[in-house]
């Protein structure tokens, strides 16, 4: 881990309080009289957990890349389109489950990759290129799908999004794979050092015999593969597919990136911390929709939370 | 002089344009009509206004991604206190000018959160915007209960149509208010760049920070007032767009502020250094204009535009930065 | 008017952490004079500079401008008083035009807008009073180094000045533009504006200078007319430090060659450097900054790409290689700038050590945290790196410890050749010490080390010989036994062409 400095071990703290206090805030708004803690409700907490894991699968894609380099705003788009390419080959191709899944997988990569060759041989900077990439994706993604929903998928797939392994809903389990994996990569990989080492000092690590461009690339390669793991996830658990779906994840994943402690600037990615914000903002999330809060508030709260989260960030640095 | 200068910084947009064309002429006999022609101008006067203010935000080394919310917004204000002012007995006249003043008004406030969240808050231009983006986006659906608000306001709708529908004459067809308006913003904003000193200070900001500063410019509060500034554009695209549409929809901007940049960034006007300006931009606007309109008019389904417009852009952005860089290696 | 005192410093005294940059220094600068300061690196030029413009406040001592002692003084305030300084690094603007880059944040105006006839006018004005043929229309980023320089001249004289502080201005520029500088200088001269003019080039002085001081180890060694003044004067007054440290070397023969340029060529900033490296000698760099000594550097490690000539390491050829490459077979580089090039401040010690070593330490990838401890504390412990732990962020380090973790970082990797770029550049003594004694005993095993350095006693008492690069080129090789200062100073500042240049002057008026 890029060493525990006390005020890091401090900001740890600050999140799990944080985790806590929202926690008791939100079992405390949704009382009903009827039915009392609704939050509290086993089920209800499993949902939050598995709410949570999808947006924690892509947020470890964007902690990587913000800690190798900048952000990744095609995350969105990326999920949206891989499952709507896993989507149409199950249903209306008739391709083999393990294909349709390979074949999502590898998409998000092959579109990580892009991000990556825009960004280090291109020079583009970070959030024009996977902006840009936003909205291609967007148009490729409507081009297959236009307004439809793809639903009803065989249920060797479906068992992805609500089969349960020990008891623990798959998602769950996705994401608990997916976290242990990134957490051994970015801290106890010569990969992941690599990682660290580029988003510090680019220079640095020029001059030290770090491949930066190739480190670069392969952290969006990552974040795209993830993006489209969230998805096939994601559809799986729904059972069903449209052209949209990932739109919604963008400014969520940002804001868990940032209220977790991974740096703008590079270098200092917080695994933990994203995945102690991504519960939060499940939980708000869930909150939120108890109180049957209409949907369109949701992106506002969310916009709000992702400029708190910086500014606070900012500021903490400063005095830092 | 300005003439001379320009050729010799010709971006690659110019060849893009006449490639576009050839090839769209070449699918089509109905491509090189005059009628045509004027569409294309028509249908991205809007456009050009919004590209407009994503010109001035990136020379000064910033971005503004919430435009296209700010556009939507914008027209969403408008409409409400339009049809709420005429439903209570005011005329359409002045229901109209207070609309636009309140819609004008949504683009100056978000422009002027964003610029401070920017310039004072010290957040990543990109992060800022991208915010604001979201919470602009949201406040348009609530305010518009997630629909389209309807205007009936035939003054209102003059400035967005063309000519020929209030002035009964030959020819009235080609002129639409849309492009009188772009072009007067465009004027306007043509004067502020490059005769007052706010257009110099946006420049020297882009071009060298530290420099601007160590020369006395106020750097904080010129770079707050390009973000006011792109959002009273914005909103005046919105405002527009809303006359044309007669009607102001909640999502209506969405992705707007990709195409906006784009035009910028095909103009020639670089993501650093200040370098560029809004003469390219003009260019840039008329790469996706003319490509948008090529694939209508080339019949190919409305299903494939988005995503075949996007693979236009992007490459067409790779190839401009190439083309620049290549430009600069050998000079 | 003229003659007057415009600037005048008296007991000058500045002190950063660790070092007194000036000590009780005194200066004067003279209306229509043009005043050159002289020094090695770090005899304190620089700071006098920003002390006498207003960057700096003096820990000791005053400031007076035309008389008057000068209270709360900061850059605007010399501005306005007429003081101005152009540094190295321009504050122009690059994609506006020169007209609009002179009156950037006090245009004229007219109606509200700006009045575009007037600024060119007056722009042109300016520049023609100031003899600089530059087009009032160009843009900045179309003018060559020498040209954007004058612009800043003119930026920093278009309101009233007394005073210009010019800071190694012929760095970057041609023999012709040089002449075109010194004859904009006689011009600012003749209409009574004074000059600090900061230089290295001996060659220059006459050309330019009325008087010139000099400086060394921050304290004031004297003021002298340039035209009664000897080369080997000057060369005198800036070398003869008492050498206070103690180099223990043990020379020995080298052994066999381990690196070898030939005809190394980059622009103008390498033109044919040919040396060679062997192991067990330490070998000197001389020469001033700019000389190309770092170029050098970086175009052996990979870093940047040379446009011809060879590199040869342990006898083979090496070409089309990266960073990775050279690192791979042995060879490192302690960059000058240790905290951008050096080291991730944000990282901690032991990852900043490991970081060229990742394939060797942790071949199967895995990263054990012991091993990297175990990897770590022995150089922690070889190179006594003061910290409580390794966990400790680079940033919280002493510029000497700072500087041991790079060492540290290179010596994991187990390298044969050892580039140093300003090995002990901010350290304090004690660390000094230990970086000298470790290099002896790196080659005494069998290593190479090619040695920037711009302090004198430490090229003179670490090298086995010296290479001396001025202006791109190897002037000079020097062995150990005939290594003195100020021969070294002769080579770097073309102490040569100087006396040449100052007989062809005694002939001519003869």
């Amino acid at each position: 881990m890029s060493v525990a400095k006390l005020s890091t071990k401090r900001f740890a703290a600050a999140r799990l309080l944080v985790l806590i206090a929202v926690g008791i805030a939100m079992a405390v708004l949704t009382r009903s009289d009827e039915y009392g803690f609704v939050f509290l409700n086993a089920n209800n907490l499993l949902n939050i957990v598995r709410n949570a894991s999808i947006l924690i699968i892509i947020a470890v894609g964007q902690t990587i890349t913000l800690t190798a380099k900048d952000v990744d705003l095609s995350v969105g788009s990326v999920l949206s389109l891989t499952s709507v390419l896993a989507a149409i080959m199950l249903k209306n191709y008739g391709f083999s489950v393990p294909t349709a899944i390979l074949a999502a997988l590898l998409a998000g990569a092959f579109l990580g990759l892009i991000n990556g060759l825009l960004i280090t041989y291109v020079g583009l900077p970070p959030f024009i290129a996977t902006y840009g990439m936003l909205w291609v994706l967007f148009g490729f993604a409507y081009l297959i799908l236009r307004g439809n929903v793809i639903y009803g998928f065989p249920p060797a797939f479906r068992i992805i999004g609500n089969g349960r392994l020990f008891g623990i809903p798959m998602p769950i389990v996705v994401m608990l794979v997916v976290f242990a994996v990134s957490y051994f990569v970015l801290y106890y990989t010569t990969l992941g050092r690599r990682f660290f080492a580029t988003g510090a000092n680019i220079e640095m690590a020029r001059m030290s015999g770090v491949n930066v461009g190739r480190i670069v690339v392969i952290a969006y390669v990552i974040s795209g593969f993830l993006a489209a793991l969230a998805g096939l996830v994601l559809i799986a658990y729904t059972n069903g597919s449209e052209a949209r779906i990932g739109d919604n994840y963008l400014l969520p994943v940002l804001a868990v990136v940032v209220m977790g402690g991974t740096s703008l600037a590079g270098g200092q990615g917080n695994l933990l911390g994203t995945l102690v914000a991504a519960l939060i903002m499940a939980m708000i999330h869930n909150g939120m929709n108890i109180l049957a809060v209409p949907a369109i508030w949701k992106s506002f709260v969310v916009g709000l939370l992702v400029i708190t989260a910086v500014l606070a960030d900012q500021g903490l640095r400063q005095k830092a | 002089m300005i003439g001379q200068t320009f050729l010799r910084r010709m971006p690659s947009a110019a060849w893009v344009i006449v490639l576009m064309m050839l090839v769209f002429r070449a699918a089509s006999a109905r491509y090189l009509t005059i009628g045509n022609i004027v569409n294309i101008i028509q249908q991205n006067s809007i456009l050009l206004i919004l590209a407009t203010g994503a010109t001035l935000v990136l020379l000064s080394e910033g971005i503004d991604l919430s435009a296209g919310a700010v556009l939507t917004l914008s027209g969403v204000t408008c409409a409400r206190v339009m049809n709420g002012l005429m439903s209570s007995g005011s005329s359409n006249g002045h229901a109209m000018v207070a609309g636009v003043a309140v819609g004008l008004l949504t683009g100056a406030l978000m422009g002027a959160i964003t610029g401070g969240l920017i310039a004072i808050g010290k957040l990543p231009p990109f992060i800022a915007s991208l915010g604001m983006m979201g919470v602009g986006g949201s406040l348009s659906l609530v305010l518009a209960d997630s629909t389209a608000i309807y205007v009936n306001n035939p003054v209102f709708s003059f400035f967005g149509q063309t000519l020929d529908k209030s002035i009964h004459l030959p020819l009235m067809q080609y002129l639409s208010m849309p492009t009188f308006i772009a072009a007067s913003v465009f004027l306007a904003i043509w004067i502020v760049l490059y005769q007052t000193a706010f257009g110099r200070y946006i420049v020297s900001i882009g071009g060298n920070e530290q420099g601007a500063r160590l020369s006395g410019v106020n750097v904080q509060f010129w770079k707050w007032m390009v973000y006011v500034t792109a959002g009273i554009l914005s909103a005046i695209s919105g405002v527009t767009l809303a006359a044309r549409l007669e009607a102001a929809d909640s999502i209506v901007g969405v992705g707007w502020e990709f195409d906006a940049i784009a035009a910028a960034i095909l103009g020639g006007t670089s993501f650093a250094k200040g370098k560029g300006g809004i003469a390219g931009t003009v260019l840039g606007v008329l790469v996706i204009g003319v490509a948008r309109n090529g694939l209508n008019v080339a019949g190919v389904p409305s299903l494939w535009q988005p995503a075949l417009m996007g693979t236009i852009v992007i490459l067409a952005i790779v190839f401009e930065i190439v083309h620049s860089r290549w430009r600069e290696a050998v000079r | 008017m003229a003659g007057q005192s415009i600037i005048e410093a008296r007991g000058i005294t500045k002190i950063f952490p660790g070092v007194r940059a000036l000590d009780k220094v005194d200066f004067e600068l003279k209306a229509g004079e043009t005043h050159i300061l002289l020094g090695e690196n770090g005899a304190g030029k620089s700071t006098l500079m920003k002390i006498l413009s207003g960057a700096y406040a003096p820990d000791e001592g005053e400031v007076y401008i035309d008389g008057q002692k000068v209270r709360n003084f900061d850059p605007r305030v010399a501005r306005r008083m007429g003081v101005n300084i152009i540094y190295q690094e321009f504050n122009l603007i690059p994609y506006m035009d020169v007209a609009q880059n002179i009156f950037l944040g006090r245009f004229p105006r007219r109606h509200g807008l700006i009045d575009h006839r007037r600024t060119h006018a007056e722009a042109a004005a300016l520049l023609e009073r100031l003899n600089m043929k530059i087009e009032t229309h160009a843009l900045i980023a179309d003018l060559t180094t020498a040209e954007q320089q004058m612009v800043e001249v003119a930026k920093a004289l278009c309101i009233e000045s007394k005073a210009l502080i010019m800071d190694e201005p012929t760095s970057a520029l041609s023999e012709r533009e040089t002449e075109q500088l010194f004859a904009t200088i006689h011009q600012l001269n003749r209409q009574g504006i004074g000059i600090i003019y900061i230089s290295h080039r001996l060659q220059e002085l006459s050309q330019v200078g009325d008087r010139v001081t000099v400086l060394r180890d921050g304290k004031f060694v004297g003021t002298r007319a340039v035209a009664g003044v000897t080369v080997d004067e000057l060369v005198g007054m800036m070398v003869g430090r008492a050498v206070g440290e103690v180099f223990h070397r043990n020379y020995q023969s080298p052994g066999a060659e381990c690196l070898r340029t030939e005809n190394l060529c980059k622009g103008r900033r390498l033109r044919g450097v040919s040396l060679t490296l062997k192991s067990g000698e330490i070998v000197g760099l001389a020469g001033l900054v700019g000389s190309g000594r770092t170029d050098l550097a970086r175009a052996i490690f990979g870093v940047d790409k040379y446009e011809s000539g060879k590199i040869y390491l342990f006898g083979k050829e090496a070409a089309n290689f990266s960073v990775a490459d050279m690192v791979a077979r042995g060879v490192s580089l302690i960059p000058e700038d240790r905290k951008n090039q050096g080291l991730a401040l944000i990282l901690s010690i032991a990852e900043n050590v490991v970081i060229s070593s990742l394939n060797r330490l942790f071949p199967a990838k895995f990263i054990s945290r012991k091993r990297q401890a175990e990897a770590v504390m022995q150089y922690v412990e070889k190179l006594r790196i003061a910290t409580p732990s390794v966990a400790r962020l680079a940033q919280y380090l002493s510029g000497g410890n700072q500087q041991k973790v790079v060492v540290a970082k290179w010596l994991c990797t187990k390298a044969k050749i050892f580039i140093f770029d300003e090995p002990t550049r901010g350290i304090d003594v004690g660390a000094k010490a230990e970086i000298y004694a470790l290099m002896d005993s790196l080659v005494k095993e069998g290593a190479a080390i090619l040695m920037i350095s711009s302090e004198l006693p430490e090229v003179i008492g670490m090298s086995d010989r010296i290479y001396v690069m001025r202006e791109g080129a190897i002037v000079a090789e020097i062995p150990h036994a005939e290594a003195t200062q100020e021969r070294v100073i002769e080579y770097a500042m073309g102490a040569e062409e100087a006396k040449r240049h100052q007989q062809a002057e005694m002939a001519r008026d003869n």
